[in-house]
């Protein structure tokens, strides 16, 4: 298990080192480098200025070091807009981010599972169908789109719930859901197709023939073979959450670290969006790390395999 | 025996061996075994050929036997320079083969070529018949592609294959037809020696009887020289003139056809060839000679003669100590005969191989053929 | 024992030829929908400016808004554009988009995998680590890093999924390879004097085909979304170029007024990937030899 904990923290930090590396280079090779590391609105002479502060006319790997020194010290840079460090920013918003994704990631750990089962096992055709069909197009339409569909339908036309910004619990659902509704298709689709499987193998039917009851071979038997491949899933579907709390947050205007970074590209902040996205990364890769580990520790195949 | 259709002589046995065409001398080959990271420590060798040599005249067809693991694939592959030996040579012509500078080494892929096992994975399975066959001539000879294919016709005649196979994709093959291609292709650039893997093991009876007999043919029409690798001792009695069998990773026994098959002495020969009795024959009250325990490791080699472990012969001796602690020599039977065991005689003498012996020279029970 | 072989010397002449067997193409188990809907995607960006009714770029103020009629199929936008042609138009630039994005991705990921595959040992260490590694980086902050960097447009785009999309193919074609070259035929290949570049591009290359197909297909439906949540974002395409991701943002401030705006284009992305995502899957099925029969 140590080895395999070794093994695994190792190349997330290579997957880091690697993301870091790019945003390197995307910064100094694409077009003037000052482009990325100087407003707009700077003067020649400012931007001379930095240059130098900088140490743009050092040659690359030097300032690679550089770059490298100050992200191990917890430097991100600084934002041009704000004129504070981005780490400062990122702090005061993913709260707000957290607070719209662990909800989303608690209903789909429960809801999922759950819907995938029904959705495999249910006596009602219509049921399963229409698990189906939901499972098929929740993968296929796009976050936003759900997302404004969404405040049509609830916040515009019945009124019910605020189409935007944060405030009581209100404000949570409509993002939340539009959240959800993303990833629970794909867990719906895993659990559903992992349950057929083990439905159709031997050992249900040894099961059934001595006499447990249907509803724990759903339940229990079934359900645990799908969940090893439901837990992959997640630890694969947090690339894609960051994207999709980008884009709830942007149709939402909800302050969290996804407009920050919206606001950052658009307004072409270069500082910004590389802080955010690499203090993100760290996030995410750490946490697939942890979910690795522990899918290891609960599937022995995993951890003694390739 | 009974008449077979062979043109084996024995007169090799007592002339002089005629001069060597593949002269391989003391070929090791061992494998590091390692973890999964290449810098990681070595976990110990597995010697998969240890110490063989042979020779191999024009027109001769050598066999190598034994069971899976012996190390015959691996020193089949020696020769053809798929990997590079941990100690020892091989001589083409008098020439060491991993010395030989480029010219050199090119006319030595040529003189070279094989036959693998299972042609539904030895065929390149998205070209068609007229590019396998034909590679060898655009790789090794240089031609370009329409020349190449021009001398299709002069490539399939020979294995008896007809001009309008030559579109084909291996699938839509039979495994005979797919062997013949296979055997076409190593003709290609008319080599001097063909290796054969076990070139019948993937086909059925009947089919594999055609193959051998096109194997055959062609070393009588175009003067070839083979080197068989096979477990099955049917085919070495039909197709070789000389024999050698490898226990982990070294010759026990060698010597001409009728040497082996008449006067095997080596208890792991004797074994074999007693496994390769068919049931019915055996059930009828003649014993085989079951060879007891697994199959040791070739990290780890047993200690002196590396059969002893297994050896009905040791152990009907009382496990002597010589088996134990000395490692036997290959030394002379007669004429081209060498075994590597301490005791011979008492091998010639024993009543297990009197019994097997007899078995083989009686004509076969009723209902065969 | 010898008495097995006695059988009368066969002369080798031909034998029968095998008819060939041509697998009769399962024309009623095709995913029909999928492939309509496909082919008109492919149609649209092809033929746009013959199927657009109206000029997708051209402003008409005195338009905006229209819900959807007899002369606007499907309404018009902010600028009094007619909707149906900017999606047609818009399917054009999403084409263009994702196959050049493709087909990099697919020659850089595809000779990467060859490589490691191939050669194994330290080459491919190094080459696994470092496809892992990408694949385990969310490929949006790649593309949002390079819009900010040199602002967003169509190459920016097509190098951020570039970047992102080669390590997919890269994985799956190394674990073909490897047991490709497990087989006879590569041993073959070289005692018959191939070199290993030939091996590489005559021998193997042509077997990974299948997989390289699938992988396509599938990775299509991938890019399609990535590129309409960038435009979205307004970090892919920018106006006026008609892009569907941009079409949704466009409407957003218009949800209640006017739906269709944002409407629309999103249900076009959700087609395209649906079919998309359900020919994949059934490419994968046909092409693999277990799977093949129950298709």
């Amino acid at each position: 298990m140590g080895t395999f904990i070794a093994r695994r923290t190792g190349q997330g930090v290579l997957t880091i080192a690697i993301l870091a590396v790019l945003v390197f280079l995307l910064s100094r090779v694409t077009g003037d480098p000052l482009n990325t590391l100087v407003p707009i609105e700077a003067t020649p002479a400012q931007r001379e200025n930095i240059a130098r502060q900088l140490g743009l006319d050092k040659p690359l790997y030097e300032q690679f070091f550089v770059y490298i020194g100050s992200l191990l010290t917890g430097d991100f840079g600084v934002s041009f807009t704000h004129r504070v460090p981005v780490s400062d920013l990122f702090a005061e918003r993913i709260f707000n981010s957290l607070a719209l994704v662990v909800p989303a990631f608690v209903i789909v750990v429960i809801l999922g599972p759950v819907l995938g089962v029904i959705g495999a096992t249910s006596r009602f055709t219509v049921v399963r169908k229409a698990v189906l069909i939901f499972a098929t197009l929740g993968i296929a339409l796009p976050v936003f789109w759900i997302g404004l569909v969404l405040v049509r339908f609830f916040a515009v036309q019945l009124g019910w719930l605020p189409a935007s910004r944060m405030g009581d619990w209100t404000h949570y659902v409509l993002p939340v859901a539009s959240l959800s509704l993303m990833m629970i298709a794909g867990m719906m689709r895993l659990v559903r197709s992992g349950m057929l499987d083990s439905l159709g193998r031997d050992y249900i039917k040894l099961a059934r023939i001595t006499g447990v009851s249907e509803r724990s071979i759903r339940w229990k038997h079934a359900l645990r073979n799908s969940l090893s491949s439901a837990v992959a899933f997640l630890g694969v579907y947090m690339s894609l959450l960051v994207a999709g709390t980008t884009v709830v947050e942007k149709v939402f205007a909800w302050p969290g670290v996804g407009l920050l970074l919206y606001d950052g590209v658009v307004a072409r902040n270069y500082p910004l969006v590389q802080g955010i996205i690499l203090i993100s990364a760290v996030m995410v890769v750490a946490l697939n790390a942890v979910f690795d580990v522990l899918q290891a520790y609960l599937d022995p195949k995993i951890r003694l395999g390739a | 025996m009974t008449a077979a259709p062979s043109a084996v002589s024995t007169e090799s046995d007592a002339a002089a061996e005629p001069p060597a065409l593949l002269s391989v001398r003391n070929l090791r080959k061992h494998f590091p075994l390692r973890g999964s990271w290449p810098w990681s420590k070595s976990r110990g060798v597995v010697k998969a050929v240890d110490g063989v040599s042979f020779d191999l005249g024009e027109q001769q067809t050598l066999a190598i036997v034994g069971e899976s693991g012996c190390g015959k694939s691996t020193t089949a592959r020696l020769l053809l320079q798929l990997g590079e030996p941990t100690s020892g040579d091989v001589l083409f012509k008098g020439d060491g083969i991993w010395q030989l500078e480029r010219s050199a080494q090119r006319t030595y892929r040529r003189s070279v070529q094989a036959v693998f096992q299972d042609p539904s994975s030895a065929l390149s399975p998205r070209r068609r018949v007229k590019n396998i066959v034909t590679e060898p001539l655009m790789t090794i000879e240089g031609l370009r592609g329409s020349d190449a294919h021009a001398r299709i016709g002069d490539l399939l005649a020979p294995v008896g294959l007809t001009p309008d196979v030559a579109d084909r994709f291996p699938h839509q093959l039979s495994g005979g037809m797919k062997q013949r291609v296979a055997i076409a292709q190593a003709l290609a650039t008319r080599p001097s020696v063909i290796v054969l893997d076990e070139p019948v093991s993937a086909l059925d009876v009947s089919t594999s009887a055609e193959i051998l007999n096109l194997l055959k043919r062609i070393q009588g029409d175009f003067g070839v020289s083979y080197v068989l690798i096979t477990h099955n001792l049917a085919t070495v009695r039909y197709l070789a003139h000389q024999v050698a069998a490898m226990y982990l990773g070294t010759i026990v026994e060698k010597g001409s056809n009728s040497e082996i098959f008449h006067n095997a002495t080596h208890p792991y020969t004797l074994a074999l060839m007693s496994a390769s009795i068919p049931r019915e024959e055996a059930s009828a009250g003649r014993e085989r000679i079951i060879l007891e325990g697994d199959i040791p490791s070739p990290v780890n080699p047993p200690t002196g003669c590396r059969f002893h472990t297994r050896c009905w012969l040791a152990q009907s001796l009382g496990n002597p100590q010589r088996c134990r602690t000395e490692e036997p020599q290959l030394h002379q039977i007669s004429g081209t005969h060498r075994a590597a065991c301490h005791f011979p005689a008492e091998a010639v003498a024993s009543p297990q191989r009197k019994a097997l012996i007899d078995s083989l020279t009686e004509p076969p029970a009723e209902g065969g053929e | 024992m010898t008495a097995q072989l006695t059988m009368p010397p066969v002369d080798p002449v031909a034998i029968d030829t095998p008819k060939p067997r041509r697998r009769r193409f399962p024309l009623r188990r095709l995913p029909w929908t999928a492939i309509i809907i496909i082919v008109a995607f492919l149609a649209a960006g092809l033929f746009a400016p013959l199927l657009a009714p109206f000029d997708p770029y051209t402003p008409s103020l005195g338009d905006r808004l229209q819900p959807p009629s007899a002369e606007h199929w499907l309404g018009t936008d902010t600028l009094g554009r007619d909707l149906l042609s900017r999606l047609i138009f818009g399917a054009r630039v999403t084409l263009v988009v994702v196959m050049i994005a493709l087909a990099v991705s697919a020659a850089v990921g595809i000779a990467i995998g060859v490589i490691a595959g191939f050669f194994r040992g330290k080459v491919d260490t190094v080459i696994s680590r470092t496809v892992d590694a990408m694949l385990a980086i969310p490929s949006i902050f790649v593309a949002l890093a390079l819009a900010a960097a040199r602002g967003p447009g169509q190459a920016s785009v097509v190098i951020a999924v570039s970047i992102v999309l080669w390590a997919r193919f890269a994985r799956v074609i190394r674990s073909d390879v490897l047991s490709l070259t497990e087989q006879d035929f590569i041993a073959q290949a070289q005692v018959t004097g191939c070199s290993r570049t030939r091996t590489m591009l005559i021998h193997i290359l042509p077997n990974v085909l299948n997989s390289v197909m699938v992988l396509l297909s599938i990775n299509m439906g991938y890019v399609i979304m990535l590129e309409a949540s960038l435009s979205f974002l307004g970090a892919g395409i920018p106006p006026p170029t008609p892009s569907w991701g941009a079409m949704v943002s466009e409407g957003q401030n218009y949800i209640g007024v006017a739906w269709w705006v944002s409407i629309m284009p999103g249900i076009a992305i959700a087609l395209i990937v649906l079919a998309l995502n359900v020919f994949g899957d059934w490419l994968r099925d046909y092409l693999d030899p277990r799977t093949r029969d129950a298709v």
